[in-house]
């Protein structure tokens, strides 16, 4: 049997595309441009759902997504709404969450326990005894939830994009059409947005056979294709407002981020359901969702219907289900149909008994669906009258009794709110800057009027993306309410349900309630009202009713929950968008590659770890050390950071940045350089060179660049010097040649002499390398002998290439960032970041020699001369008992003494050269000596002892780092 | 969306100049503005972006002249020209910068797929200049192709 309508004027679907699909694992056929819903209901398949607490069957309400009732999954995919499904031709359904399908889901048996499932039950339940939580969790998981993921999913990412506009608007019925048209028409960029795949709104369904709109819904929609600055995302949904008018409006193939200098709400209202006893059984739709179905998808949503109504909405749905050749057996008008105008006479007029003060006290169900309404009088107070109960046969219930706006972006860009007894809604009382309410939303309901308002709406919001003022036009809101103020009706047996998509009754409410969460927040988070996956939208506004009726209040007092974004669940993949992730290459990337390097993270940067040469990755790391330490080693140290500070207050400002005293550092040597911050910690360290009298090139960490950068910067500012300063960092390659043959390797290359005498510890010189200007520094970060070249960027892979050329023949060899931080440990460096956290203090990190406290001022001086008598830990270096390979120990393992944990270790490593773990370790002890014994915990728990000694490990030779005097520091890395 | 004929290639063998310490008065053919740029032959200009700040792209080899008091530094950034096609839409799937809102001669410094990018807007017909750290090069240009893909196999409106 199918209830396929003949073709509608405005109807969606494409009949000369069929269509096939399984649902539950029957074979479906349908039309392109139906929605899973609509081809089930065309196939007169009205269980489509089963409810998430009691396993109730449930069908379609709104056919817009407003309830959640009809939720599927298909393969990989989860939580779909049918509502919204519209790729059918060859897919599969099921109902997640049944026991036996949904046709016949054992599940609801859950229902005869319903008594003892009150609200909020499980906060009061299943703690005691404590050992049965697991079975009641399981058990819980088994019965609820609403699909299950399928962990072997592909992700997906959909890539985000950015829009721009004078005037957003969104909702593309009457109102935001003919705001579109006319804020186009002043000159400003439109993008109009609307969730249907079509625009229209309520022209194409509530309006469908009105002869009157026809000419409208001609006009505007004409106007809105073909304007030239009117762009169109439809099947998009304009899901929240954030700060600067930022609108994320989710589509199909991603979000699109639309920025716009104001927006128009054209969003429209949601039809409410009323609540009464069986109020969720299959065949009960929204009036609004059987229009839905006879004009976009022409599907007959029942033979015999009744309708319940209080306004004159609900009269033009019962026109239409008569045009469509529904049988109405009743309409209960829960007032005078006499309020209604031509509409209730023209219903009248077709035969339709109207039985005005009446409500539908119950209904009865036979196979799964609507099979006959009880209808009784009602008294003032909304109270069945005894005896004038009239049972009418009816295979659907169309309910029209009200609406509640669509008003999230306007609450949530700031509008005030209040509610207008008058209209029977909340309507906006002061606009936020920027934002105009356009239509129903705002309580204007007269199809004219709203072409009226969304047209003043959107001259308003033109302008004001003009930076001129001209308000919106008074809304000529409706005189009359459209919504019943309760409509809602008890019954000694319950199951009159509020909220659908937590199975919450009347009773639950009320009981939530008188246990003292009666404040609508509270009500919300305790009975867990509007947090279903319809958010609310089909519930909230019964549950503040319910609640200002217990409390004897009006509306307004009540209020309403906060609303956030998003109005529509968005898909992960959507969210998670592109991914972004900036990775950095140094200049010579393409020659670590053709080397085998195995590369590593080091912030955004990408560096060698080490060169894959014999497949065992610690024998290579140990012949990259041993290189060094017997003949050279080349290392790329094109990630640090580099920085030139030139200008007549240079030296004040290496003054005040580093905690040395670089203003009387000769012209033409390096000094290690020290960073603190405002409290004393170690923030970065690096290399100052003193390339003239007002010019300083600098280093910084890898990771340290930018921000060194930002605050020098920001030094530079607040203290009024006169120099420039500038990020060199990717601009420049760094080159690290160290080892015993770094002088022979290097020598051949360039036009300096790198003679001791002539080039000593320290120094720096402006030459030329393989034919490139360079920068050529001497430093001891890895060995006591060493070079670093800086070059151009353009030019770091030929001087690479040049100097292993140059070096092969005698050994030299390329080394990664392992070996490096080997290196440096055997010769006693900490390296900030790793040695050092963001509390550490000079003085506890060994590095007290590189501060000069002599000098007036630097950053972080003060709180320096506070700490340093409050020292409570240190950094040591320790050494295990020569001999063993296996590094039991691991950084971050703790030092302890007894139970007591006393330190932590910072950097741990075998070392080839001396045949034992060496490391550096914190230990709150200051006053060690080397030969102290500490005992430190491996993962497995283990203890190892290690012996404190003095630094540097590798060669007694190299004097310590400490200056001479105050004055005269000038030995680091 | 859609990017057309859209070409993105690199722009190589041009030198380009971080010039400091100077003012507009000691600088010829330099912009008043901040981040405008002055045209020069081809793609070249020179850019005013800070207060004594200027970036310059020289066809040709060796730095510019130097006013006293100035300092001029290499830079060695990725050059990007994209031309033949919708380069707004593209950029617009990676930056939250409205370049509808630019200017010709505007000189644009933002962010794009999380990274510092500059942006000479063209004029008319001309093609895009976009610039970027070296270090980021490789990974920029990734984005903006996969960029370009997707974006014509999504079309934004409809």
């Amino acid at each position: 049997m199918s209830s396929r309508l003949p073709p509608q004027p405005f109807e969606w679907i494409d009949r000369n595309r069929a269509v096939t699909f399984s649902f539950e694992g029957r074979p479906y056929r349908g039309f392109a441009g139906d929605t899973l819903t609509s081809a089930l209901l065309a196939a007169d398949q009205w269980v489509l759902g089963r409810s998430f607490k009691y396993h109730r069957p449930r069908g379609p309400m709104s056919l817009a997504n407003h309830d959640a009732n009809v939720m599927v999954e298909s393969g990989e995919k989860t939580n779909l709404r049918a509502d919204l499904l519209d790729r059918l031709d060859g897919s599969s359904f099921r109902v997640p969450n049944t026991l036996g399908g949904v046709a016949r889901d054992a599940m609801h048996s859950v229902e005869l326990a319903g008594r003892f499932l009150p609200v909020g039950f499980y906060y009061k339940a299943f703690y005691k005894p404590l050992a049965l939580f697991p079975f009641w969790e399981r058990m819980i998981r088994r019965l609820a939830g609403i699909g299950k993921l399928d962990l072997a999913a592909k992700p997906e990412r959909l890539p985000k994009r950015y829009a721009f506009c004078d005037v957003l608007v969104v909702g593309a019925g009457p109102s935001g059409m003919s705001a579109a048209l006319s804020a186009a028409d002043a000159g400003a960029r439109v993008i109009l947005v609307d969730e249907n795949r079509l625009p229209g709104g309520s022209l194409d369904y509530q309006h469908a056979n009105d002869p009157a709109a026809a000419s409208e819904r001609e006009r505007l929609g004409a106007g809105v294709t073909s304007h030239s600055r009117i762009e169109t995302m439809l099947g998009a949904e304009a899901c929240g407002w954030y700060e600067d008018h930022w609108v994320p409006v989710v589509r199909p193939g991603g979000i699109v981020n639309v920025r716009a200098r104001a927006i128009v709400v054209a969003t429209g209202v949601i039809e409410q359901p009323a609540v009464f006893r069986n109020n969720d059984l299959p065949g009960v739709m929204l009036a609004s969702g059987a229009q839905r179905a006879m004009a976009r998808f022409a599907v007959k949503p029942c033979e015999s219907a009744v309708l319940l109504v209080s306004n004159e909405d609900g009269y033009r749905a019962a026109l239409d289900c008569v045009a469509a050749g529904i049988r109405i057996a009743a309409i209960a008008d829960l007032e005078d149909s006499a309020k209604r105008g031509h509409l209730a006479a023209e219903v009248a007029a077709h035969g339709v008994p109207i039985m005005d003060r009446s409500a539908i006290q119950e209904l009865r169900a036979s196979r799964g669906r609507v099979e006959s309404a009880v209808i009784s009088r009602i008294d003032e107070s909304g109270r069945f009258r005894t005896g004038t109960r009239q049972r009418v046969t009816c295979d659907g219930v169309l309910v029209s009794v009200g609406w509640t706006p669509a008003d999230a972006l306007l609450q949530q860009s700031g509008c005030d709110l209040i509610h207008d007894e008058g209209v029977g809604q909340f309507v906006v009382s002061k606009s936020a800057d920027g934002i105009f309410p356009a239509g129903r939303v705002d309580g204007v309901y007269e199809l004219s009027d709203r072409i009226a308002d969304g047209a003043s709406s959107g001259r308003a919001a033109a302008a004001h993306a003009a930076g001129e003022a001209v308000p919106r036009a008074a809304p000529s809101r409706s005189t009359s309410s459209r919504s019943h103020p309760y409509p809602i009706f008890d019954h000694p047996k319950g199951k009159n349900f509020v909220d659908f998509d937590e199975d919450l009754q009347l009773e639950d409410l009320l009981s939530t309630a008188n246990q003292g969460f009666d404040s609508i927040e509270l009500m919300k988070r305790f009975s867990a009202i509007g947090m279903g996956p319809s958010q609310g939208k089909l519930s909230n506004r019964n549950g503040i009713r319910i609640l200002a009726r217990h409390r004897g209040q009006s509306i307004d007092s009540t209020g309403s929950t906060t609303s956030r974004p998003f109005f529509h669940p968005v898909p992960i993949r959507s969210l998670a968008g592109r991914g972004y992730r900036p990775r950095r290459h140094t200049p010579i990337h393409d020659d670590h590659i053709e080397r085998r390097a195995i590369f590593t993270e080091a912030g955004a940067w990408l560096r060698p770890e080490y060169y894959a040469k014999s497949g065992d990755r610690q024998a290579d790391i140990r012949a990259e050390a041993r290189a060094v330490r017997e003949r050279a080693g080349l290392i790329d140290v094109s990630t640090l950071g580099k920085l030139e500070a030139i200008g007549p207050d240079a030296s004040r400002l290496m003054d005040e940045l580093f905690t040395l005293r670089m203003s009387r550092q000769p012209v033409g040597t390096t000094r290690y350089g020290l960073m603190v911050d405002d409290s004393g910690v170690i923030v970065d360290d690096g290399v100052v060179v003193r390339c003239a009298e007002d010019h300083f090139y600098f280093t910084t960490t890898t990771t340290g660049a930018d921000a060194v950068f930002r605050d020098v910067r920001k030094m530079v500012v607040e203290y009024g010097y006169d120099v420039d300063v500038v990020n060199r960092t990717g601009h420049l390659a760094a080159i690290s040649l160290a080892g015993p043959l770094a002088r022979e390797v290097l020598s051949p290359l360039t036009d300096v002499s790198l003679d001791p005498t002539a080039f000593p510890e320290r120094a720096a010189r402006d030459c030329v390398v393989a034919g490139c200007a360079a920068k050529l520094l001497r430093v001891g970060f890895v060995s006591d002998l060493g070079f670093e070249v800086h070059v151009r960027a353009r030019e770091g892979a030929n001087v690479w290439t040049a100097l292993l050329e140059a070096g092969e023949p005698r050994g030299l060899a390329t080394v990664g960032i392992e070996a490096q931080r080997l290196l440096r440990l055997e010769m006693g460096h900490p390296i900030v970041g790793q040695d050092t956290d963001g509390l550490t203090n000079p003085w506890e990190a060994n590095l007290g020699w590189a501060v000069q406290m002599k000098k007036e001022r630097f950053r972080g001086r003060r709180s320096l001369e506070i700490l340093r008598p409050r020292r409570e830990k240190q950094l040591y270096g320790f050494q295990l008992p020569a001999g063993g390979l296996s590094p039991v120990l691991r950084e971050s393992n703790l030092v302890v003494d007894g139970d007591a944990i006393v330190g932590r270790i910072t950097s741990v490593s075998w070392s080839p050269g001396l045949q034992r773990v060496i490391g550096l370790a914190y230990v709150n002890n200051p006053d060690l000596r080397p030969g102290a014994i500490v005992e430190m915990r491996t993962d497995d728990g283990s203890r190892v002892r290690g012996e404190i000694c003095a630094l540097p490990f590798y060669d007694p030779q190299i004097k310590p780092s400490a200056p001479a005097t105050d004055e005269g520091a000038t030995t680091g890395p | 969306m859609k990017i057309g004929d859209l070409r993105i290639e690199h722009l190589e063998e041009q030198s380009l100049w971080h010039l400091t310490g100077t003012s507009p008065q000691s600088l010829a053919n330099a912009p008043r503005d901040w981040f405008t740029y002055f045209p020069g032959d081809a793609l070249e200009f020179i850019a005013r972006i800070g207060e004594h700040a200027w970036l310059i792209l020289n066809a040709a080899e060796g730095s510019p002249g130097v006013p006293s008091g100035g300092h001029c530094f290499p830079r060695d950034d990725c050059l990007l020209v994209i031309s033949g096609g919708d380069w707004h839409s593209l950029m617009h799937a990676i930056c939250s910068f409205d370049f509808a809102s630019a200017a010709p001669y505007d000189f644009v410094m933002t962010q794009a797929a999380g990274v510092s990018i500059w942006v000479r807007v063209p004029v008319e017909s001309e093609p895009v200049l976009i610039g970027c750290d070296p270090s980021y090069g490789h990974y920029f240009t990734g984005v903006l192709q996969e960029a370009a893909a997707d974006a014509d196999a999504t079309p934004i409106s409809g």
